[in-house]
C-alpha cells in the first residue's frame, strides 16, 4: 500500500514536473500566463469606472402615504449620483482603511438575507464587527447621524466641490422623522471607489478562469499528440497520477498567478494585504481546485483544442454573466441563481471583495467554503468518471 | 522461438484478456505469453488491433476483461515506446523532447548529444529543432530515439518505419538491432512481417484473435 502510494507520488511529480518545465520553456506559455492576466489586472483601473463620492442607491417603492415620504427622500438625493452595487454578501467596504483609521461608522442593508435589517460596520472596537442597526439606533435617524459624522469629516475641497446643498442633505433628511426606505446602500466613498471594485473583482476572475484554461486542453493535447500513451508508457505513471500531476501543475501555476497579482492590487490600486489572509487563502485554493478539476474533466471528455477553446470561451462567458461578477444576482430567477452554484466564482467573488475592502465576511465565509467544498467533491467524482471514459478509450 | 527457447522466464502473460472500444470488441486473447528474449512481430491489417495489443502488453491501456501478469519488477523498467503516430511535444526541440522523456523516466537529462544508438540517423544536426518543424520521416527517427535515450530493457515499436524512406528505415533497422541483445523484450508492430529487423515471432492479429505464425522468424 505504501509502496503504490510512493509509486503514485512520483508519478504525479513527474508528470508535474514535465508540465511546468514545457510551460517555463516556452516563452509565450509565461506571456500568456503570467504577464498579460497581470498586465490586464493593472491597466483595469484606468476604465472610467470611477464613482462619485456620496454612494447611495434607493430603490423599491413604497405605497400609500410613506411615498410622499419616499419621493422627498429622493428628490433630496437628487443631486447625489447614485451607483448600482448591492452585491448581497457585500458586507461592508473599506478599502484603503480609512474607516477604521477615521473611527467612522459604515451603515449597509443586508436586505434578502433572511432579515430586513440593517447591519452596522463599525470600527469603534479593536476589529470591525457586524450588529444589528435595530440594536443600535432606529430606523433612518440613525443611518443619516452615520452618514452626516462621515460627510462632515470629508476634506474642504471635496466638500466644496459638492456644494452646500449636499453636504447638509443629512440634516434635512433628518427632519423628516423616522423613515425607512425599501433599501439604501450607503457606503464609505472611497470604499465604494468602482475602479477598487473592478480591480478586486478581476483578480479573482481570473484566478477563477485560469485553472479552466491551462486544465481544458492539457489532456487533449496529450491525445493528439500521442504523448499520453509516452506518459503512460513510463514506470510508475498511470492514468491517476497523470490527473493529479496536471492538476498540481495548474494549482501550482494559479498559485504563483496570485501573488503576482496581490502585488499588483497593492503596488497599484493601493490595497493592503489585511488580516484574514490565509482565510482567504483557504477559500480561494478549493476554488481554485473546483476549476481545475471541472477542466480537467472537460479535457477528458472533449475530443479536439477547438471544441477546448469553444469551452473555455463559454465557460468565461457563464462565469462572468452567472456569478454576480458582471450583474447581480439577486434580482435573478430561481433559475439564475441555481446554475450560479455551479461555478467556484460565485461563493468566492463577494466573499474576496469583502475581504479586500477590510470588511468581515462573517457567516458568509462558512457558506462559500462549504458551497466550494462540495463542488470540489462533486467536480472530483466527475473528473475521475471521465479519467475512466479517456482510458477506456486509450 | 528465441535462443532461451519454451523455458525461458515468462515477463508478461495475458490470460482471457478482453479490450472494447465502446461496444466494439477489438481484442479477445485467451492466453499469450511473452519471454525473456523475445523478439516479436505483430502484423495485421490496418484496424486489426495490432496497436492495441502492444498498449496493453505495455500496461498502457487499461482492459474491460481477463487478467495481465507482469514479471516481478519489469514494470519499473524502462519500457521504450513509439506510438503510431507523433510521440514528442511540437513546440519543443528535439533536445528538450529528450530531456523531458529522461526526466519522466527519473533519469538526470544528461548529455543530449546522440547516443551511439543513433548514430547514422542523421539527427544530430536537428536535435535544436522544434520537433514539428522536421519532416515527417525525422519525426519518426526522433521519436525513435527519444525511446532510446531512456535506455530501455523493453522495447515496443509501433509501426516504427512508416512514412520513412528506404534510407532512413534501413539506419532504423541498425539502430535497433545494435540495441537487441540489451533488451528483454522487443515488440514491433507493422503490417507485414519482412519489414520487422530482427524478430524471432510472427504474431498475426485477425479479427481480434492473435495467431502465432510458426517458424516466422525473420
Amino acid at each position: 500500500m505504501i509502496s503504490r502510494l510512493r509509486a503514485w507520488m512520483k508519478g504525479t511529480l513527474r508528470v508535474f514536473r514535465q508540465d511546468l518545465i514545457q510551460l517555463l520553456e516556452g516563452f509565450y506559455g509565461l506571456i500568456l500566463v503570467f504577464l498579460l492576466p497581470t498586465l490586464l489586472l493593472g491597466v483595469v483601473g484606468q476604465l472610467s469606472v470611477q464613482a462619485p463620492p456620496y454612494q447611495i442607491r434607493v430603490s423599491g417603492t413604497p405605497a400609500g402615504e410613506e411615498r410622499v415620504v419616499y419621493d422627498k427622500f429622493v428628490a433630496l438625493l437628487g443631486d447625489i449620483s447614485t451607483v448600482e452595487f448591492h452585491a448581497r454578501d457585500q458586507l461592508a467596504l473599506d478599502p484603503l482603511n480609512e474607516l477604521r483609521e477615521d473611527e467612522l461608522d459604515l451603515l449597509i442593508n443586508l436586505e434578502g438575507k433572511g432579515s430586513r435589517g440593517w447591519v452596522l460596520y463599525t470600527a469603534a472596537d479593536s476589529r470591525p464587527k457586524l450588529a444589528s442597526v435595530r440594536q443600535l439606533a432606529t430606523g433612518l435617524e440613525r443611518a443619516l447621524r452615520v452618514i452626516q459624522t462621515w460627510a462632515d469629516s470629508l476634506d474642504p475641497n471635496r466638500a466644496e466641490n459638492l456644494g452646500q446643498e449636499t453636504i447638509q442633505w443629512g440634516t434635512e433628511l433628518g427632519a423628516l422623522g423616522s423613515f425607512t426606505p425599501r433599501q439604501l446602500l450607503a457606503y464609505h466613498p472611497a470604499a465604494m471607489d468602482r475602479t477598487i471594485d473592478l480591480a478586486a473583482g478581476t483578480l479573482i476572475l481570473i484566478i477563477c478562469f485560469l485553472p479552466f484554461v491551462l486544465a481544458a486542453p492539457s489532456f487533449i493535447r496529450e491525445r493528439e499528440a500521442h504523448t499520453l500513451e509516452v506518459l503512460l508508457a513510463a514506470p510508475g505513471i498511470g492514468g491517476r497520477s497523470v490527473l493529479t500531476g496536471k492538476g498540481l501543475y495548474v494549482v501550482a501555476v494559479t498559485m504563483t498567478e496570485l501573488l503576482l497579482l496581490m502585488v499588483v492590487i497593492q503596488s497599484v490600486y493601493g490595497i493592503q494585504i489585511k488580516p484574514g489572509f490565509l482565510g482567504i487563502i483557504g477559500l480561494i485554493v478549493p476554488a481554485i481546485l473546483a476549476t481545475t478539476l471541472l477542466g480537467l474533466a472537460v479535457s477528458m471528455l472533449l475530443r479536439t483544442q477547438a471544441q477546448v477553446g469553444m469551452a473555455s470561451a463559454l465557460y468565461f462567458l457563464a462565469i462572468t454573466l452567472l456569478t454576480g461578477f458582471l450583474l447581480p444576482l439577486d434580482a435573478s430567477s430561481g433559475l439564475i441563481r441555481g446554475l450560479s452554484q455551479i461555478f467556484p466564482l460565485t461563493p468566492v467573488l463577494p466573499v474576496f471583495k469583502a475581504w479586500t475592502f477590510g470588511a468581515d465576511p462573517g457567516s458568509a465565509y462558512g457558506s462559500a467554503l462549504g458551497l466550494l467544498l462540495a463542488q470540489c467533491v462533486v467536480y472530483g467524482v466527475v473528473t475521475l468518471g471521465a479519467l475512466r471514459h479517456a482510458m477506456s478509450r486509450i | 522461438m528465441n535462443a532461451s527457447g519454451d523455458s525461458a522466464r515468462e515477463l508478461i502473460r495475458l490470460t482471457g484478456v478482453k479490450k472494447s472500444y465502446g461496444r466494439q470488441l477489438i481484442l479477445d486473447i485467451p492466453e499469450f505469453v511473452v519471454r525473456q528474449g523475445d523478439r516479436i512481430a505483430v502484423v495485421g491489417s490496418n484496424g486489426s488491433g495490432k496497436s492495441t495489443l502492444l498498449r496493453i502488453l505495455g500496461g498502457i491501456a487499461p482492459i474491460q476483461e481477463g487478467a495481465i501478469r507482469w514479471d516481478d519488477g519489469l514494470q519499473e523498467e524502462a519500457l521504450g515506446y513509439v506510438p503510431q503516430g507523433g510521440g514528442l511535444y511540437g513546440e519543443l526541440s528535439v533536445r528538450e523532447n529528450f530531456e523531458l522523456r529522461r526526466r519522466l523516466y527519473g533519469l538526470p537529462p544528461g548529455e543530449q548529444a546522440p547516443t551511439p544508438f543513433m548514430a547514422g540517423l542523421g539527427l544530430a544536426p536537428l536535435m535544436d529543432k522544434p520537433y514539428s518543424e522536421l519532416s515527417g520521416g525525422f519525426q519518426r527517427v526522433a521519436v525513435l530515439a527519444s525511446a532510446l535515450a531512456v535506455n530501455p530493457t523493453w522495447l515496443f515499436l509501433d509501426e516504427p518505419f512508416a512514412g520513412v524512406d528506404e534510407a532512413k528505415a534501413e539506419a532504423v533497422s541498425k539502430a535497433v538491432k545494435r540495441l537487441t541483445d540489451q533488451l528483454r523484450i522487443l515488440v514491433i508492430t507493422a503490417q507485414l512481417p519482412d519489414s520487422v529487423p530482427g524478430a524471432d515471432r510472427v504474431v498475426e492479429v485477425v479479427d481480434g484473435r492473435l495467431q502465432e505464425r510458426v517458424g516466422g522468424g525473420m
